[in-house]
């Protein structure tokens, strides 16, 4: 058809492409603040006429949006690492401000710890004084009262943690059957033979996968008819077309604190396996957090174990041997809930200088117990029992352990939070030697050094051990000869019996009671010299003026008491390690950020929409529109003096 | 490259955020006057800073130790010194009664002078620091450290600890003492030598020891528990000496004269008679038969010298042989008041050492501490001059960008086009 009427037909067309153009800048404009929106063009094409005519007008063909697959996927990916630094960015924010810092950590643990062995030097000046004595209880009791807020801070840190994973886990959820939703309605519109793509649902689907890819590190790939399947890092399935996969936040196989991530169809514990978003933000910043409890656990543990034994070893005010000030609780063990046996373990910490603070799983083999430490993966074998020994732990085995059964053992989880100090009398801290020794009238220049702890082991061989029934009785070291002497009850016996040697003098010790740990003994230092034959040393519990045993416990602040670290040190590491994890979790989220931004930009440079470019389109569909309006005009104009000239003619 | 209008706008916006917190975190080291706010700006810095922490506040604590030990010394230093002062007036007591020129009646008032003597000096001996405890009981402070019993004797119920205190990082000093070794436990005698008369002496003379030659013999015959007797013999022109040696209290039943004669010779009156590494002066002139005891590695207390002077002025003086004998006891006591004298010098010393240790270890503990405090502070102040220059700038960057939001939110080309 040619002629005036195809001049109609063809405007009209011109007419309508605009329309759709004007319709789609129209569209543009009004998302252009749209998550996730990809900017939408017309395509066009001209429709072609018969063969030496002018074409016979346009058609829009599709209407097309900026979308680019590789874009979309990196996107994903670093909104899912970025959300996952930031997540573990702020708690680790949150973890460091547990520990203050400023001013060399005021107001913190290590200003109570320095206060409180600063408080032994008053005790150790005037033993007698009670007020001294009662501000060290004092001092005690901020120690005791700083891990325990430091405790609670940590488990509450770990409580939000948990109600974090709980609620980007509902979240996943949410999202997957939402994407299994939208892969069900393309399919349909697939299957009902719909014309061009539906770039509305599309563009949902992919804002649903970007705000998964928040919560969650996903693998995304294309299937049939537009639709997207989604996969976790870990590989795990959770959108097959139109069909999701559920998670479940669970207390993990030994209802420990931290909350773990299952797979419902499988029920197997992923946790591990994840990485990325929200959830990977979440599981890293766990770690860190049992890691730091542990620390401060092994610290409130070592502080407990040192002063009580060390209160074991001296003398109170009213003369008897020193009772623990605090009290701290013991190692977790906490059994699989998949358990068959029935038997228990029963874990107790023995050295603290051995203590590794890592949480471990004991598992009984075939070939006996096996122990591996969740932070290293580390693993060792501990033999058949009953009684194992792990860095610095005893653990007892009781009942019936089948093969396969385990135990999550976490040695000071809970120390920081249960240390509680136990006494309330001044009296009962234990200041005075057990022993003093007061030379007789004696012809030699031996001397006798003040009484102090040791193991026996570190004894010199030959060192006479006064049994411990004796212990706390009147005793007389009294010299037999030149190089020899006895020790004497105090009815007169002789209860043993040593050498003396002039040039290295000689050592005597007398066993503690069972209060205190097994193997130590006072023990004093006889100087080398001539000593003659009757001369005499009295032995004498320590009056309560004596001050041996508190000096002993401040230089405890000295002493290497946690992994080969001082009480100090190994605060001023923890401080060291929540910093530098603070630091690096600070480095990449704002790395992350930066990446993020520069996806953004290519991003929004494919799909975003200019509201510029918006305006010039505007302009030019208005314009085709007038144009194509003016030329229906013109044909009204021709027909009109065809008409008039027929008319006239 | 296209760039989208929200992206355009929401650039400009993160470029304001990103300098508001940066002005932010300068507000808040102004604001505190330190830079590390927390471990992660500075894990290695706030580890150090808290083992500097801990290092000023032991020191800290050390120091008091350190002026809490010098109240106590200073207790015991004048305690001592004031039993010094009585033990001077001791001496010069024996010295006067030994003159032997008093009358009666001035030495009644010298015995009656000597018993309050010795009453302050137990009074001294039980002197209270400041908490009410005992300076020289030991470790048993809440018990007088000396006691009188009925027949007189003065005992000492304490102890021999003493306690040490810390004054500065590993090194400890001795902050208090015993009574045992100032007060009693003084070897008697000179040098460890102690030399009395036997009560049956009728002749008119008196022996000194007059020290040590040979001290390694003394001490191996000291620890051996060898005594000496002197005894006379011969006629008066021709008199002569003969030492004998053996085990036991001389006099005594118990005395063994094992190793028999260890010297013999003429007795020439005032000369030194010498034996065994031990020399002693015999004054005036024995008779025959008249023997001196000679007792090696003695002691005894402050309070027994103060009970014999007052023995030795209550001696009969009415023949010859009667003032030897009380003139031999009182240059006994001369002696052992030479030994106590000596005795308490060596304590009073012992606390000086310790006071002056406090003194010196001052100076070096203020010096590290000061030490420690500037590296504190150099590791966390704020240098606020140029904390300052930052904000300033912080602050003209973030004007720029919200002047240039301000600027960009007006470009749209919707303005120029009038549809």
């Amino acid at each position: 058809m040619t002629g005036l009427s195809q001049l109609l037909n063809t405007a009209w067309s011109g007419l309508s492409a605009a329309t759709q153009g004007l319709e789609t800048v129209s569209n543009n404009t009004s998302n252009v603040n749209t998550p996730g929106y990809d900017v939408e063009s017309v395509q066009q094409a001209e429709l072609v006429g018969t063969s030496g005519s002018p074409g016979v007008g346009t058609e829009v063909t599709s209407i097309a949006r900026g979308f680019d697959q590789f874009v979309f996927t990196q996107m994903v990916d670093a909104t899912s690492t970025n959300q996952a630094a930031q997540v573990a960015q702020s708690n680790a924010e949150s973890l460091s401000a547990i520990f203050p810092v400023a001013s060399g950590g005021a107001g913190g643990l290590s200003a109570s710890m320095t206060s409180f062995f600063g408080g032994m030097n008053a005790v150790s000046q005037d033993p007698t004084n009670l007020t001294n004595r009662q501000t060290l209880l004092s001092d005690a009791q901020d120690l005791a009262s700083d891990f325990n807020s430091i405790g609670a801070q940590l488990a509450s840190n770990s409580t939000t943690l948990n109600s974090q994973m709980t609620a980007a886990v509902s979240q996943i959820n949410t999202l997957t059957q939402q994407i299994a939703n939208i892969n069900t309605q393309l399919q349909a519109q697939s299957a009902a033979g719909s014309a061009g793509p539906p770039v509305g649902l599309m563009d949902n689907l992919d804002n649903l996968v970007q705000q998964l890819g928040q919560d969650i590190g996903i693998n995304v790939t294309q299937g049939a008819n537009n639709t997207l399947d989604v996969y976790t890092n870990g590989g795990q399935v959770l959108v097959d077309g139109g069909t999701s996969a559920n998670l479940i936040a669970s207390s993990g196989s030994y209802g420990d604190g931290s909350v773990s991530v299952l797979y419902q169809p499988t029920g197997q514990n992923i946790t591990a396996s994840l990485s990325g978003g929200t959830i990977g933000g979440i599981i890293s910043s766990q770690a860190q957090l049992v890691a730091t409890q542990n620390s401060v656990g092994a610290l409130a543990a070592a502080v407990a174990a040192a002063i009580n034994t060390q209160q074991s070893l001296g003398l109170d005010l009213s003369g008897s041997l020193g009772t623990s000030l605090f009290s701290v609780g013991g190692p977790s063990v906490l059994a699989a809930t998949s358990n068959t046996g029935s038997g228990t373990l029963n874990a107790t910490i023995t050295n603290t200088n051995a203590l590794i603070p890592d949480n471990f799983i004991v598992a009984k083999t075939a070939s006996g117990y096996q122990a591996t430490d969740t932070t290293t993966g580390q693993v060792s074998a501990l033999g058949n029992g009953p009684s194992l020994s792990l860095d610095g732990m005893t653990l007892a085995v009781s009942g019936t352990i089948n093969v396969g059964d385990s135990f999550e053992i976490e040695p000071t989880a809970t120390a920081a939070q249960t240390l509680k100090l136990i006494q309330s009398n001044p009296s009962a801290i234990a200041a005075a030697s057990p022993y003093v020794a007061s030379p007789g009238t004696n012809l030699g220049n031996v001397t006798a050094g003040s009484f102090s702890a040791a193991a026996s082991g570190s004894l010199p061989s030959g060192t006479p051990i006064i049994p411990a029934s004796y212990f706390g009785q009147n005793l007389t070291i009294k010299f037999t000869s030149a190089t020899s002497f006895n020790v004497l009850s105090s009815s007169n016996t002789v209860i043993a019996s040593g050498s003396f040697s002039a040039s290295n003098g000689a050592e005597v010790a007398i066993a503690y009671p069972s209060s205190a740990p097994a193997g130590e003994v006072a023990v004093t230092a006889l100087s080398p010299g001539t000593p003659a034959a009757g001369d005499t040393f009295s032995l004498t519990p320590g009056g309560i003026a004596n001050n041996g045993n508190i000096e002993a416990m401040s230089n405890l602040s000295t002493q290497n008491l946690l992994s080969g670290a001082t009480l100090t040190g190994a605060y001023a590491t923890l401080i060291g390690n929540v910093g530098s994890a603070g630091q690096a979790a600070t480095f990449a989220a704002s790395a992350s950020q930066g990446v993020l931004s520069q996806v953004q930009t290519i991003q929004q440079s494919v799909s975003g929409v200019n509201l510029d470019q918006q305006a010039a389109n505007l302009v030019t569909f208005q314009q085709a529109y007038q144009a194509a309006a003016q030329v229906i005009a013109s044909a009204e104009a021709l027909f009109t003096s065809l008409l008039t000239a027929i008319q006239a003619a | 490259m296209q760039i989208s209008t929200s992206e355009f706008l929401l650039g400009s916006m993160n470029d304001m955020l990103a300098q508001q917190q940066t002005v932010n975190q300068l507000n808040r080291e102004i604001a505190s006057g330190e830079t590390m706010l927390d471990a992660s700006s500075d894990p290695g810095g706030a580890s150090q800073a808290i083992g500097l922490a801990n290092q000023i506040g032991t020191l800290a604590y050390d120091a008091g130790n350190g002026s809490a030990a010098t109240q106590t010394l200073q207790n015991g230093i004048s305690a001592l010194d004031e039993v010094t002062t009585l033990m001077d007036q001791v001496r010069q007591s024996v010295t006067a009664a030994a003159n032997g020129t008093l009358s009666s009646p001035e030495r009644q008032s010298d015995i009656a002078g000597a018993q309050t003597l010795l009453q302050q000096l137990v009074q001294l001996a039980n002197t209270q620091g400041a908490n009410g405890g005992y300076l020289f009981s030991g470790s048993k402070s809440n018990a007088p450290a000396f006691s009188t019993l009925p027949n007189g004797q003065v005992v000492f119920n304490g102890d021999a600890s003493t306690n040490q205190v810390q004054i500065a990082p590993s090194l400890s000093i001795t902050s208090t003492i015993s009574g045992q070794g100032v007060f009693t436990d003084i070897p008697a005698g000179t040098g460890g030598v102690a030399v009395s008369a036997s009560g049956s002496n009728t002749g008119t003379a008196y022996a000194l020891a007059e020290g040590v030659t040979n001290l390694s013999q003394v001490t191996a015959a000291s620890l051996a528990g060898t005594q000496y007797d002197v005894s006379f013999s011969g006629t008066g022109a021709a008199l002569t000496y003969q030492v004998t040696s053996g085990h036991g209290t001389p006099g005594s039943a118990g005395y063994i004269a094992s190793s028999g004669v260890v010297a013999s010779g003429g007795y020439v009156a005032g000369s030194n008679i010498n034996f065994d590494g031990i020399a002693i002066e015999v004054n005036g002139t024995p008779a025959v038969g008249d023997s001196f005891a000679v007792q090696l590695g003695a002691t005894t207390t402050i309070f027994q010298t103060v009970q014999n002077l007052i023995a030795a002025m209550q001696l009969p003086q009415e023949n010859s042989a009667q003032s030897a004998l009380a003139q031999q006891a009182l240059q006994n006591v001369l002696a052992n008041v030479t030994g106590a004298q000596s005795s308490l010098l060596s304590a009073q010393a012992a606390l000086g050492t310790s006071l002056s240790e406090i003194q010196s270890v001052q100076t070096q503990t203020n010096s590290e501490s000061a030490g420690a405090t500037t590296a504190m502070s150099d590791l966390q102040s704020a240098n606020l001059p140029q904390v300052l220059a930052n904000y300033s700038e912080s602050l003209t960057a973030l004007q720029a960008a919200q002047l240039a939001f301000a600027k960009i939110q007006g470009l749209t080309l919707f303005q120029y086009i009038t549809p």
